[in-house]
This record gives C-alpha cells, sequence and structure tokens, in this order.
C-alpha cells in the first residue's frame, strides 16, 4: 500500500491485478470482494485514488487491462483489475483477436530512463516537503480524478421497464443475472445495474435509475463495501437492501433471489443492512 | 594562487587563481544540506566525479533513499527516482531490467539498505542483478533523529538505545558486506572509512570497481562507506572521524570483501 500510494504521488501509470480472496489476514483462497474499500477509497496514506475496473467474466479479464493500460498511461495513475478467486481459476469461452493489436506506446516525456540528448534531468518523486507546493501537487491530483469521471463505465440490463433492480459487480453480478433472470420468468420487472468501473463510480446513472425504481439490492460478497457508495449515490431516493456474504462464501443466486422477492413484497430486511447475511 | 572552490569553473577565471578543484560536472550548483562533518557530502562528491570519470551521466538513472540523502536526486545531473524507504535496489532491478543499457546506482544509508530493506538487498545481491551500490553505514538513522541502526556499534548510545545498545535486547550489528560475501550475485564488495585523503582515495578505486562490476555485467558492485553522523552521535567533527578509525573499523574491518573482476590496469598498478 506504501509503493501504491507512492506511484499515485509521483504520477505512475501502472496496472495492478488484485485477485480477491477471503480475509482479514491469510483469510483464505476462497472468492471474495471484500478488498474494495482498499482498491476505491486509496488504501494507501494520502488523498488519492486509482482506477478500478471489475470484470465480470473471463473476456473481460482478456479485454480490460488493455483498457487498463491505456487509461493509467492517459491519467498517470494506477490501475486496478479487482477480480475474484471465481474469475481468476473459471474457465469459459472467450473471443480473442486473431491478430493482438500493436502495443500503442504513449510517449513519456517525464520519465527517469537516463537522460540521453534530453537537456534536463528528469526526477520522478512524491517528496513535497513545502506545504504549498504539495497543496498545489494535490490539486493536480484532484484535476486529474474529475477528468476521470468521462471513463466512467456500466453495464445496464433488463433496465429499461424495471421496477427493482440488483447493483453488483464481478462475480456477485453473474450470480445477481441468474436471480433477475429467475425473477423474471417469475413475472417480477427486476434489472441488474453492473459497474465496471468501480473507481470512478457511476453515481450519476445510479442516481438517475434509483429516482425511476422502487428498490435495489445490492449483492457483494463482502459485509456491505460499495452499498456505501449506492447509498450515496441513490440518496434516499430508493429503498436499498444488501444481500451478501463473507469468508469466500458463493451464495446461490436463490439467495439474492429471495432477499429482491422480500424488497419486492415490501417486507424490509432487517434495517442493518451490514447485516451480512440474507438468508 | 590557488584556489579551491565549490563552484564549476567559470570560463573567465581570474588571472592569478588556478583552479585545482572543482565540483563535478555531474553535479548541480545546489548547495549541499548536511550537516557540519558528514560524510554524505563527500560521498556525493565522489559519486558526481565517478560519474564524471566514466562519461556516464546521461546514461544514468540513480535511485535514491529514505534518509538524510532523501534530496540526493537534487544533487546530481542525472535521471533519479525517489524509492521508498528501503525499496530503491528493487527499484533498480525494474528499471535495469526495463533498459540494461543504463547505468544504475543506488545510494542508501544504513537504516534504509540493511534494516527496512534488507530483504531488497539480499535478494537483488543473490539474483545477481548487475546494480551499483553506495551504501553509507553512519551507524544510526540520521534524518529521522538518532535511533538505533542494525549497523549500530555494541553500547553505542542513541535515542531507542539511551543507555547503549545491549546485545542481549538489541542484538548485535550486522555486517552487511560479511553477510553479502557468501551470495554468488555479487561481483564486488568493499568497505572504507571516509577518515582521510588516503582513505578516500581508496574509495574511490573501490566505487570504479563497483561500477565496473555493472557495465561488465559481471552482478552486483557495493561499497560501504564508513560515514560519520556527528550529530547524532553528539561528537565533533574530528572527534567523529577519530571515532571511525578507532571504534568503527575495529567492528567493522575495511577492505576488498568479494572481487570477481577481471583485473585491471589501474587496480594491478593499484592506482587511484
Ligand atoms: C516506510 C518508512 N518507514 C520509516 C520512515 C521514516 N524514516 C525516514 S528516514 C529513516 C531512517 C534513515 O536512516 P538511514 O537509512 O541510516 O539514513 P541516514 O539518515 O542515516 O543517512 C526512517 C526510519 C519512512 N520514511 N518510511
Ligand atoms: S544527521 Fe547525521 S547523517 Fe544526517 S546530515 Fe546530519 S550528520 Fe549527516
Amino acid at each position: 500500500m506504501e509503493g501504491l500510494s507512492y506511484i499515485a504521488g509521483a504520477r505512475l501509470p501502472c496496472l495492478i491485478v488484485n485477485v480477491m480472496r477471503g480475509g482479514p489476514g491469510l483469510g483464505n483462497i476462497a472468492p471474495s470482494q471484500s478488498d474494495y474499500f482498499q482498491a476505491c477509497k486509496g488504501g494507501g496514506h494520502g488523498d488519492f485514488h486509482s482506477i478500478v475496473l471489475a470484470p465480470w467474466n473471463v473476456q473481460e479479464m482478456y479485454d480490460l487491462p488493455a483498457l487498463g493500460f491505456e487509461l493509467a498511461d492517459r491519467y498517470r495513475c494506477p490501475v486496478i483489475l479487482l477480480a475474484d478467486a471465481v474469475l481468476g481459476s473459471m474457465l469459459e469461452p472467450a473471443l480473442v483477436a486473431n491478430e493482438i493489436p500493436a502495443i500503442r506506446r504513449t510517449p513519456k516525456p517525464w520519465s527517469a530512463s537516463g537522460r540521453q540528448g534530453r537537456a534536463n534531468k528528469n526526477v520522478v518523486h512524491s517528496l513535497f516537503l513545502d506545504a504549498e507546493e504539495l497543496a498545489a501537487h494535490n490539486a493536480i491530483l484532484q484535476s486529474a480524478y474529475r477528468d476521470m469521471r468521462r471513463e466512467v463505465r456500466f453495464e445496464a440490463r433488463l433496465l429499461d421497464d424495471a421496477e427493482f433492480a440488483f447493483v453488483a459487480f464481478g462475480i456477485s453480478a453473474r450470480l445477481a443475472w441468474s436471480a433477475t433472470l429467475q425473477l423474471r420468468s417469475e413475472g417480477h420487472r427486476v434489472g441488474l445495474f453492473r459497474p465496471i468501473t468501480l473507481y470512478p463510480f457511476p453515481e450519476i446513472a445510479l442516481s438517475e435509475l434509483s429516482q425511476r425504481i422502487s428498490g435495489m439490492v445490492v449483492a457483494e460478497l463482502n459485509s456491505g463495501q460499495m452499498l456505501q457508495d449506492v447509498k450515496l449515490a441513490t440518496n434516499r431516493s430508493c429503498r436499498v437492501e444488501f444481500c451478501g456474504r463473507m469468508g469466500g462464501v458463493l451464495p446461490p443466486p436463490e439467495e439474492l433471489a429471495s432477499a429482491m422477492r422480500r424488497l419486492i413484497a415490501e417486507r424490509p430486511l432487517t434495517d442493518n443492512a451490514h447485516a451480512a447475511t440474507c438468508t | 594562487m590557488v584556489s579551491i572552490t565549490d563552484q564549476k569553473p567559470e570560463p573567465a577565471q581570474q588571472d592569478n587563481f588556478e583552479c585545482v578543484h572543482h565540483r563535478p560536472d555531474s553535479m548541480t550548483d545546489k548547495q549541499l544540506h548536511y550537516c557540519p562533518g558528514c560524510t554524505h557530502g563527500l560521498i556525493h562528491q565522489l559519486v558526481g566525479q565517478m560519474l564524471d570519470e566514466f562519461n556516464l551521466v546521461k546514461q544514468t538513472v540513480a535511485i535514491c533513499p529514505v534518509g538524510c540523502a532523501v534530496f540526493a536526486y537534487e544533487y546530481f545531473e542525472c535521471d533519479s527516482i525517489e524509492a521508498s524507504h528501503g525499496r530503491a535496489l528493487a527499484v533498480a532491478t525494474a528499471v535495469k531490467r526495463s533498459d540494461p543499457s543504463r547505468f544504475v546506482f543506488t545510494y542508501q544509508g544504513d537504516g534504509d539498505l540493511a534494516a527496512i530493506g534488507m530483504a531488497e538487498t539480499i535478494h537483488a545481491a543473490a539474483r545477481g542483478e548487475s546494480l551499483t551500490v553506495f551504501f553509507v553505514n553512519n551507524g544510526t538513522y540520521g534524518m529521522t533523529g538518532g535511533q538505533m541502526a542494525p549497523t549500530s556499534l555494541i553500547g553505542q548510545h542513541t535515542t531507542t538505545t539511551p543507555s547503549g545498545r545491549d546485545p542481549a535486547i538489541a542484538g548485535r550489528p550486522i555486517g552487511v558486506c560479511e553477510l553479502l560475501s557468501s551470495l554468488g550475485g555479487v561481483a564486488y564488495l568493499a568497505r572504507v572509512p571516509m577518515t582521510s585523503p588516503k582513505n578516500v582515495n581508496t574509495a574511490k578505486r573501490y566505487m570504479r570497481n563497483a561500477i565496473r562490476a555493472q557495465i561488465e555485467r559481471r552482478g552486483l558492485g557495493l561499497v560501504e562507506f564508513l560515514s560519520t553522523c556527528p550529530v547524532q552521535w553528539h561528537m565533533a567533527p574530528v572527534a567523529a572521524m577519530k571515532y571511525v578509525d578507532e571504534k568503527v573499523i575495529g567492528v567493522f574491518p575495511p577492505g576488498e570483501f568479494v572481487n570477481r573482476l577481471e583485473p585491471s590496469e589501474s587496480s594491478k598498478e593499484g592506482g587511484n
């Protein structure tokens, strides 16, 4: 985390792949999404962010790294590919281009790679002892974070006529999608909202969605981390319930479906949205 | 008349002065911030002289430490990267492997290299990375106020060993050269006290070898400088020099520990 903070401070582009396992501590090697806070809220010291990409299938595990490198170069920041132990070990078909596109090398006139013919030296550092100087550097970082908002990516499935929605990323979105199809077959107007960029978070789209539906179930493999961002984005304009499992336990899609049925029947879950289970 | 100046020579020298010593071209004109009597400044000067002598400045990437030398990048004319505390050799490995035509050196204190960064140090040596390390052993954490370092002597008073380093509680000093000597990836390893003109000349000979270790791709080259920290040792500069010569070299004997280089003309002659 100290390294990540240095990378952000020195404005270095890089791609980090975190295949999340159960924690804290040594935890286990079962699938988890409990590093959402760590990835999306900085993780190291200092006011910084990384762009966080959340694949949900093998295709995106293949496609998103290329985007990750591109974004890292564009904004000179760390990009984190946040996967989990299911995505990290699953087999499924994916389309691979016959010809891998040539690597696009972004010029890096700032890099400390040896001066050669350059008149001035380049220094890569994150040390600004003078408070005003550091504040100016912080302002540069913050303006990059504002610019990043144009990179928001999400997928909306069956949301046009929806009354209720699952909000989920990564492997939880796969479970939520199965639950969505089951609920549709029962006649419920349910859809799925899947953030692909967890930072920047698709808060505007989610806010708009919250104003035209009745409720959402946020499904995560943690105690309710993205849930906080969903609540901030929706700002009480619809009901938000949570369905999650910790410790590497994968809930069956039926567990998510029944959480949604309860919401639809307007029988609130416990008010404590951090309750970890919804069985 | 003779002048010794901190400035690079101006084209128009005063007629009656002859410049016999000037700041190396590989150093900037920025005034060093080190305390009086601290040999960090002298070691910087030698690094600058070496970059001049080998004509390396345009292809060098310096990896700077966290410690009193955290601003080393302000003093050298080469591209530089400030690593986090202890990680200099990991950063250096990445730079060198991504472009082996670069000359990459690290400049590290004993807290940096031998405490928090010991794992990076040992593994870079074990992997035989062709890198050059300038290791400044002053037996303390100078920057943060004189805490005990792994290299502090038994009995040494530091802010974290106010009654003197007690081996029963704080262990015994780590000899970095002794420790690294067992690793096959090390091409050159030597230790020198920075206490006299003669020793400074020896230091330059050792530094040339540590640089050759990299240029000839033979593995890690490291020079350990027995340096002074008069401020945190609470000694006057001259007393600090005497302390190195009388006490420190008894625990950390100077000399060459590993030399896997082909003998060069100058080293055969024992030249400076
Ligand atoms: C990860 C981390 N831990 C601790 C520090 C605080 N710190 C700054 S300098 C230093 C010790 C430096 O001692 P040394 O490497 O011996 O260099 P010197 O100052 O003596 O030249 C420490 C512990 C830090 N900056 N980062
Ligand atoms: S604190 Fe010690 S090591 Fe640091 S500059 Fe002063 S004398 Fe040198």
